[in-house]
């Protein structure tokens, strides 16, 4: 797992870097050790993500792809943020963070915060069930997966609206037990981080 | 007027957890019969039981939340009940869980079955304060309802009765129309009109309505199926389409649209029959719950049923065992001719059987149904998972890992628990290098008794990590990703003496129609090469490789004859070697080699046989070879490290 988001990273770096790549440089900007680095790069080139070129390293149509799913994944990611942060009122924070830690400067992200207002989205303040504690209730508002996924846990009785009580929850990213329309259901870690909540109280 | 008939034929479907093999345990008793559904890893149970003058031939469906296409089991239980159109399904709903389990017989209606509903566990439901108008139930569901404790039998002949009288048509139905909201029943006609017209033979397989609603739901199964037909494509076009519109009205997955109107109709049901007269108490059941998931005391409780779980079955059978082998020796062997080994093979095959049977196999079953129909596995199971997590599988993983140290021959046929074949992979290399209880007699009487306890667990803790670290590699170079748990915790139960008594019955009688022939031919076999001469020759031919663990050729036969048994081993290298005192023909290092090697080398040959049942050829020949160079490996590495440090 760890692995392959650092062969993500490497995409994203060489993409940056217009195909030259430097491992010491690329090892200190990633916070990766070299021969990690070494290592998903030969890798990519095995998977056919990347190929060589002139000295250059240019991304294959796979890695293109590769690299639109995580960006993809990405802004997710960005949205929740979004909408957490400036809800507790710390843009500035927020700002420093994305233009430090991932380069965007302040107009990109002005930029993006007008199309984010400009989109007729429907952003809610849902957090995974994963967060709730022990003895807390929440209300599902979504599953964040795959069709499959999502009609398992409607057919189990997880679906949107319906009231769940947190009863247990196990050591080191153990599973949730959940009380859900009269009967305990176990999720685990990776299944109960999908589903989204409301918390009631 | 209705035909009379003289079999009927009855499928039990119900979801996990609801008391449905305790009713079919109680109706049909002993005469279950366990096989396979064709082509499928799911188990087919099937019972008869003489009622009247009819013969009812009653088929246990597996248990299932739902009938789409998540799971081999829920495939099976649809396809049977649509096609092969049982006379009647009994459908049993646990009344203390009244609103999942409706959302199966729902679905049961949508198929268009002839259902009689079973409300059992009535008595825990009025616990829970839960007053249950059976009347109105059975006038709003158009079918007979029949309140049951299937546990200490209320109700249940009035179950069956009713059930018969459905099958031969002296009952009429008029079973409840499943109707949607408005827009999903404008869809649902239009497909079906659609479905009718384009697709006229499949529709008289299956419901048309039916048909629509899987389309709706985009079910994987009937998708297939659709678009293999000469227009489907254009059908299945028609459904992108109003599914496209209805997610667009209702801003959620069409899964969740479905299933919420499910449930929806089923709140209404409930709300017409279910008045909870009182606030529930905190059931004992409940803080036993809490108490054993507590991530201290859990985990406490978990290695105390574990340890004591061992002890006991090793204990009580290591005691058992002996008293049972000597005192069959004593009566049997004078009676065998002298000279025969054949005769002698075949005699030691079926007390080797015995041996295993009666004072392994037969009280780890019994304790593994005491876990299970009181609810406990489920627990463990869940403090498990975050482990297991580790190696790419889910904490239900646990329970084949669990049955292992048993016997691998159930251990491997409980993998189909497991999801996706990959996961069935890794669990099948896991279980295949467990010692089961015939190693573990191996482990015990030869390092266990002349090098001590503390060795006998060194190795027990060494294989442990031999199979964490194989499972680990399977799921890393396995092609896919882990699968979520998603479990149900059903509550806890004091379990049915009677129904674990069947339920171990009917499994050892099945192990035993396994194994027996297998042990019985195989050792005969064995003693039929012995008395050609033959073993010579084959002794000298794994010698050489033997010499490169570091064990002596004497260990080559013992090793040959643990292929078809384990437990053969020892008795063997006590021939082999001309005595019984191990000490005086292997060193402490040969010792250790010769155990971790037998632990590892190969499955047994009832295990090959499960495994090519539950695998095929090709899964099967992978687990064996991976166990051959894992335990070549392992032993080598062993003899070097312990000549090392000079044993």
């Amino acid at each position: 797992m760890e692995f392959e988001k650092t062969i993500i990273e490497l995409l994203e770096f060489i993409t940056a870097n217009e195909g030259k790549l430097n491992l010491d440089e690329a090892s200190k900007k990633l916070n990766t050790s070299k021969e990690e680095l070494a290592k998903a790069l030969n890798e990519a080139l095995n998977r056919g993500l990347i190929h060589k070129f002139d000295e250059r390293f240019k991304l294959t149509a796979q890695g293109e792809s590769l690299l639109e799913s995580h960006r993809e994944e990405y802004l997710h990611r960005m949205v929740h943020n979004y909408v957490e942060e400036t809800t507790v009122d710390k843009v500035q924070d927020w700002n420093r963070h994305w233009s430090l830690r991932h380069g965007f400067n302040l107009e990109d992200l002005n930029a993006l915060r007008g199309d984010l207002k400009a989109i007729p989205a429907r952003i809610e303040e849902t957090m995974p069930l994963i967060t709730l504690s022990e003895g807390e209730r929440g209300k599902i508002v979504y599953v964040y997966g795959g069709r499959g996924l999502i009609r398992r846990l409607a057919d189990m009785g997880l679906t949107p609206g319906v009231e769940i009580v947190v009863l247990r929850k196990a050591l080191l990213n153990g599973p949730v037990e959940v009380s859900v329309r009269g009967t305990n259901l176990a999720l685990g870690y990776g299944v109960a981080r999908r589903v989204f909540v409301k918390r009631v109280s | 007027m209705y035909k009379p008939k003289t079999t009927i034929r009855i499928a039990l479907a119900a979801n996990a957890n609801t008391g449905k093999s305790t009713f079919f345990n109680q109706v049909t008793g002993a005469s279950q019969h366990v096989g396979n559904w064709p082509g499928k890893t799911v188990e087919k149970v099937e019972g008869f039981v003489k009622f009247g003058m009819y013969d009812v031939h009653i088929l246990d469906l597996p248990g299932t939340y739902s009938l789409s296409a998540y799971s081999e089991e829920e495939m099976v239980a649809r396809e049977y009940i649509a096609i092969h159109k049982p006379d009647v399904v009994l459908n049993i709903v646990d009344a203390s869980a009244i609103e999942r389990n409706l959302y199966l017989t729902v679905q049961l209606l949508e198929l268009e079955a002839p259902i009689v509903v079973a409300l059992n566990m009535i008595d825990v439901a009025a616990k829970k304060g839960f007053k249950i108008n059976v009347e109105r139930f059975s006038e709003i569901l158009g079918v007979p309802v029949i309140p049951m404790v299937a546990i200490s039998g209320r109700g249940v002949g009035e179950a069956l009765s009713k059930a018969v009288e459905v099958a031969i048509g002296k009952i009429k139905t008029s079973p409840m129309k499943v109707v949607y909201g408005l827009e999903v029943e404008k869809a649902l006609s239009k497909l079906t009109e659609e479905l009718r017209e384009k697709l006229p033979n499949m529709c008289k397989l299956y419901p048309a309505r039916w048909l629509a609603i899987k389309l709706l739901e985009e079910d994987e199964d009937i998708l297939r199926k659709v678009s293999n037909e000469p227009g489907g494509p254009e059908v299945i076009k028609l459904s992108k389409d109003i599914i496209e519109q209805l997610e667009a009205m209702h801003g959620e997955p069409i899964q969740a649209i479905i299933a919420s109107e499910r449930y929806a109709i089923v709140n209404r049901i409930v709300k017409e029959v279910l008045t909870v007269e009182k606030e529930p108490l905190v059931t004992f059941g409940e803080r036993l719950d809490l108490l054993t998931t507590h991530m201290v005391w859990g985990y406490l409780i978990l290695i105390a049923v574990m340890s004591s779980v061992f002890a006991s079955v090793f204990m009580v059978g290591g005691f058992l065992s002996g008293l049972i082998e000597d005192s069959l020796s004593t009566l049997i062997t004078p009676l065998i001719p002298e000279g025969s080994n054949f005769i002698r093979g075949l005699v030691d095959g079926l007390i080797a059987g015995v041996v295993l049977v009666i004072p392994y196999v037969i009280p780890f079953y019994l304790i593994l149904f005491f876990l299970e129909n009181s609810g406990y596995l489920p627990r463990a199971a869940f403090l498990l998972d975050a482990i297991m997590h580790r190696i790419g599988l889910h904490g239900k993983a646990f329970i084949p890992l669990l049955l292992g140290y048993g016997c691998n021959v159930p251990a491997c046929l409980g993998c189909r628990i497991m999801e996706t074949s990959r996961e069935k992979l890794i669990l099948g290399l896991m279980i295949t290098m467990i010692p089961c209880a015939a190693r573990t007699i191996i482990i015990l009487s030869l390092v266990g008794k002349y090098l001590g306890v503390h060795v006998a667990l060194a190795i027990y803790a060494l294989d442990l990590i031999i199979v964490f670290t194989v499972g680990k590699i399977a799921s890393k170079s396995l092609p896919g990703g882990p699968v979520g748990l998603i479990m149900e915790m059903p509550p806890y139960r004091m379990p049915s003496l009677k129904v674990i008594a069947v339920e171990t019955y009917v499994r050892v009688r099945e192990f035993i129609v396994i194994a027996f022939p297998l042990l019985i031919v195989g050792s005969g076999f064995v003693g039929l090469l012995n008395d050609l001469n033959l073993l010579k020759a084959l002794s000298n031919a794994f010698t050489p490789a033997l010499n490169l663990l570091g064990l002596p050729s004497l260990t080559a036969i013992p090793l040959i004859f643990g292929i078809l048994r384990k437990e053969l081993t020892i008795a063997m290298l006590a021939e082999a070697a001309g005595t019984a005192e191990f000490n005086t023909v292997l060193t402490p290092r040969q010792m250790v080699v010769f155990s971790i090697f037998t632990i590892l080398y190969i499955p047994c040959i009832a295990t090959i046989i499960a495994l090519l049942k539950e695998y095929g050829l090709r899964k099967t020949a992978l687990i064996a070879l991976t166990n051959i160079s894992v335990a070549t490996i392992v032993s080598a590495l062993a003899n070097v490290v312990l000549k090392s440090v000079g044993l």
